[in-house]
């Protein structure tokens, strides 16, 4: 029965990592359907959220949900800033536009909390500290409560987009750019929330993530081949799509890690849907363009 | 083009400092000179993958790492040593570029580029994730400090003999490529460039040409990459990270995307600079993605391409056609032709 | 008073001058039709007063008030709407959600129940993807759209474009409807000149990016400047007018 422990506890952290995975490649896929723009700095949106989390319970003292409810905010409001200065002027143009801006992007972001926070890795204390009892085994629950609020705000996005004024709009224009603008949808505007949304929901994750894997400067390229390869399975701008894959990715790397190291098994893992591509190069759930 | 523009005397200038750079450089200029001739070889390899296969790639650097660690398994001071290592690099990289570029092909272009995306990073992680065979981020030294083809034998590292056979081959690559405009092939593999429906409807093979294409850019990267090996010495893991490829994309991106001497125009402007900010601020990277995404957004065409822009306006009225949005095409990917 | 006034007007797309310098006073409350042959800049005009050209120079009012410089969804907010040739509705929206986006976007929308007493025919299909409807059903949920935004002036471009015959009948109803009984004032580019004459007040007609004359339909056809414009001839024009 041991091996049939160390499996479920395995699947359980994939599911929380899906969890998390959904988080960050939810706002990758809406800039994306939204702008037509492939933020290459989201991973770094990601780290940020971390690495702000455990400086604000480490360095600051404050509690981690405090902490954690900061750290999103401020790097949703770095996503307001890049709006005006970044984004707003390479929307509409060529692909490699928006493409190299954003690596660039990358680099600046990961180098400068290099340069302010320096490259050792830092760890937070969980804010729950016990275990639950699920399918036989011990789990923490702490990892729990975090997928548990991923879930949540998933929904709450879901419903966001479903039932609110600028949700119709966010699934309006991706439609049809042109004709929302000249129905009066306010595009600057809906472009802005959803880039800060994006900013949001990455930071969330990385915020919720220190716990669990701690804080690096790093950690923004390591989530960049996931987050991306989840995005482009699930079909480009396929948000359900996205959240599917990114919770079969997160499986799959915790059945492969009973086996193996975790980068063996994150390599696997990407090894595993890279094919994916060739056979269905517009991603299992990507039926139009 | 006539001989006195700004860009032929630019062009020239630039091949001229690569031949005589080890007459006139002192050893530690002269070291960064052959760092700009190899990382050139891997900015070329992108912009010819972007300007001639439409294929904005990330993963270059995968070819170039390959290729070093190729060289540096098959490097002996046996006399097959030099060629096994040139070879093997080129070939090596040329086929897994074969391979991965079959993908990349049967993908729509936003696809494809975040593809070569995800390639580059997992890469990384597989390099790390093989560390046995990898060496990781300590790598692997070359076995031999012999290297030659016969009798005749060179030290690797940096001498006259590892300059020039990095710097000559490059030269002539450069000038190949100057040359092949105007030619046919030039025109057709420009016209797969710019629009397949059209290349389409004259009858060309549209994928298998830009597949071509492609892979004859990795196997520029790979050629590098077994001459880094050789001059280095030693090769790591480090070489994966995107931010390599990205250095070297800003090169192709500040000399110009889609001229035969941006590449190498831009890594003689950028290296250095970075190299001598690296010594008294570490963080130079903050600079080098700043200076990218300012490029990316105000000079998308980069040095060569303005000049040549400049120099063709007063020639040729050119039409941009609009893009669906309404808003006008950068000329990214169509910059002037001459 | 006029709905619309453009003056010197000039569009560009890239380097192509297309717009060069259009003059053209749209009056309220009437339907106003724009004439040219294929190239001739009809459906950049369009686009220039909504502000979706790159560059642009001139001056645009609408009812006195200047549009200059501001982006398309400030324009339509302030009162005009365009219904392009290209992007007729959001296709995988349902018909009513089509509809409430105008009703979200715009500050005094129409009520739901005014539009559909005009446009009854898209009640059965609310729920509907409009991308699954038929051409005119889709031009009638355009229609609506732009009845929604409760807009003073109503751009549209082609709207019978591959279009049945007795769908183009209601299409002209419609417009007639809301221009002589709700006082919208509607610019038309039509190459249907059946409907052009039949609902149309005013013709004007535009050749390489130049307003080049004009006039109600019977005198168009009468003085020959429709038939020397776009080489056709009108038949019974006159009993149309």
């Amino acid at each position: 029965m041991m091996d049939f422990d160390v499996v479920a506890f395995q699947l359980l952290n994939g599911l929380v990592w899906g969890l998390l995975l959904a988080l960050i490649a939810l706002g990758l896929c809406l800039i994306y359907g939204l702008m037509h723009i492939s933020n290459l700095a989201h991973g770094s949106l990601f780290m940020l959220g971390a690495v702000l989390t455990a400086y604000a319970c480490n360095t600051l003292g404050l509690p981690f949900w405090g902490a954690a409810l900061i750290a999103p905010l401020v790097v949703a409001a770095l996503m307001l800033l890049l709006d005006r200065v970044l984004f707003t002027h390479v929307l509409g143009r060529e692909i490699a536009v928006s493409i190299l801006a954003t690596a660039g992007l990358l680099l600046v972001i990961d180098n400068l909390v290099l340069a302010f926070f320096g490259g050792e890795p830092a760890s937070v204390d969980a804010p729950l500290d016990g275990a639950v009892e699920l399918f036989g085994i011990t789990y923490p629950s702490y990892r729990l409560a975090a997928a548990g609020l991923a879930i949540l705000v998933l929904l709450a996005v879901g419903l966001f987009l479903r039932f609110t004024k600028y949700g119709l709009f966010m699934r309006a224009v991706p439609q049809a750019r042109a004709l929302a603008a000249a129905t009066g949808v306010p595009i600057a505007r809906v472009n802005a929330l959803t880039i800060a949304l994006g900013g949001l929901t990455a930071g969330l994750a990385g915020a919720l993530a220190t716990p669990i894997t701690g804080a690096h400067f790093q950690m923004g390229l390591a989530i960049l081949a996931p987050s991306f390869i989840v995005v482009v399975v699930g079909g480009l701008g396929n948000l359900g799509g996205t959240v599917a894959v990114a919770i079969i990715y997160g499986l799959l790397r915790g059945l492969l890690s009973v086996a193996m190291t975790p980068t063996a098994a994150e390599a696997t893992t990407l090894l595993c849907l890279l094919p994916v591509l060739y056979f269905r190069p517009r991603g299992l759930f990507g039926g139009g363009a | 083009m006539t001989a006195n523009s700004p860009v032929a005397v630019l062009r020239i200038a630039a091949l001229t400092f690569v031949l005589v750079a080890p007459l006139v450089l002192n050893a530690y200029w002269l070291f960064l000179a052959l760092q700009v001739v190899v990382y050139t070889y891997l900015a070329l390899s992108f912009d010819l993958a972007y300007s001639y296969s439409r294929l904005l790639s990330f993963c270059q650097g995968l070819f170039f790492t390959l290729a070093a660690y190729v060289a540096t398994y098959v490097a002996s001071s046996a006399g097959w040593g030099l060629p096994a290592m040139l070879l093997g690099g080129t070939l090596g990289a040329a086929l897994l570029g074969a391979v991965v570029g079959l993908m990349l092909m049967r993908m729509h272009t936003h696809a494809a580029i975040i593809a070569t995306v995800i390639i580059a990073a997992a890469s990384l992680l597989v390099g790390n994730a093989l560390s046995a065979y990898t060496g990781g981020d300590d790598g692997l030294s070359l076995p031999t400090e012999q290297i030659g083809i016969g009798l005749w034998q060179m030290h690797s590292g940096l001498n006259l003999a590892t300059y020039y056979l990095a710097a000559v081959p490059l030269v002539v690559l450069i000038c190949g490529l100057w040359r092949m405009r105007g030619t046919l092939t030039w025109t057709v593999i420009r016209a797969v460039a710019q629009n397949d429906v059209r290349a389409r409807q004259l009858g060309y093979n549209v994928t298998l040409r830009r597949y071509a294409v492609f892979v004859a850019s990795t196997a520029v990267a790979g050629f590098g990459g077994a001459l880094y090996a050789l001059v280095m010495n030693h090769v790591t893991t480090g070489l994966l990270d995107i931010s390599v490829s990205v250095n070297a994309i800003l090169y192709a991106v500040i000399g110009g995307l889609e001229t035969d001497c941006g590449a190498l125009v831009g890594a003689l402007l950028v290296l250095p600079v970075t190299e001598l900010i690296a010594s008294v601020f570490t963080y130079v990277q903050i600079f080098v993605g700043l200076l990218l995404a300012v490029m990316a957004v105000a000079a998308p065409k980069g040095i060569v391409g303005t000049l040549l822009q400049h120099t063709s306006r007063s020639r040729t009225v050119q039409k941009t056609e609009a893009n669906d949005d309404g808003a006008p095409s950068d000329g990214l990917v169509r910059p002037s032709s001459i | 008073m006029d709905a619309l006034t453009i003056e010197k007007l000039h569009g560009w797309y890239g380097k192509s001058h297309i717009l060069q310098g259009v003059d053209l006073a749209v009056p309220a409350g009437q339907v106003t039709g724009l004439l040219g042959r294929n190239g001739a800049g009809k459906t950049t005009l369009l686009k220039a007063v909504m502000g979706q050209l790159p560059r642009i120079e001139g001056k645009v009012a609408l009812y006195g008030q200047s549009l200059d410089g501001r982006p398309a969804d400030a324009r339509a907010r302030a009162g005009i709407a365009y219904m392009s040739q290209e992007h007729r509705v959001f296709p995988e929206l349902s018909v009513a959600e089509n509809i409430k986006v105008a009703a979200a976007a715009v500050p005094d929308p129409r009520p739901l129940d005014e539009v559909l007493a005009l446009i009854g025919e898209i009640r059965d299909h609310l729920r509907r993807p409009a991308g699954r409807l038929s051409g005119g059903q889709q031009q009638l949920v355009a229609l609506a759209r732009c009845m929604t935004m409760n807009v003073r002036m109503l751009m549209m471009d082609e709207p019978t474009e591959g279009v049945m015959p007795q769908m183009v009948d209601r299409i002209g109803e419609i417009i007639r409807a809301l221009a002589h009984e709700r006082g919208v004032s509607v610019l038309l580019v039509e190459q249907n000149l059946g409907l052009s004459f039949s609902v149309c007040t005013d013709l004007c007609f535009l050749e390489k990016g130049r307003i080049v004359g004009g006039g109600t339909p019977a005198t168009v056809s009468a003085d020959g400047s429709l038939e020397r414009i776009l080489g056709v001839r009108m038949r019974g024009a006159k009993n149309a007018a």
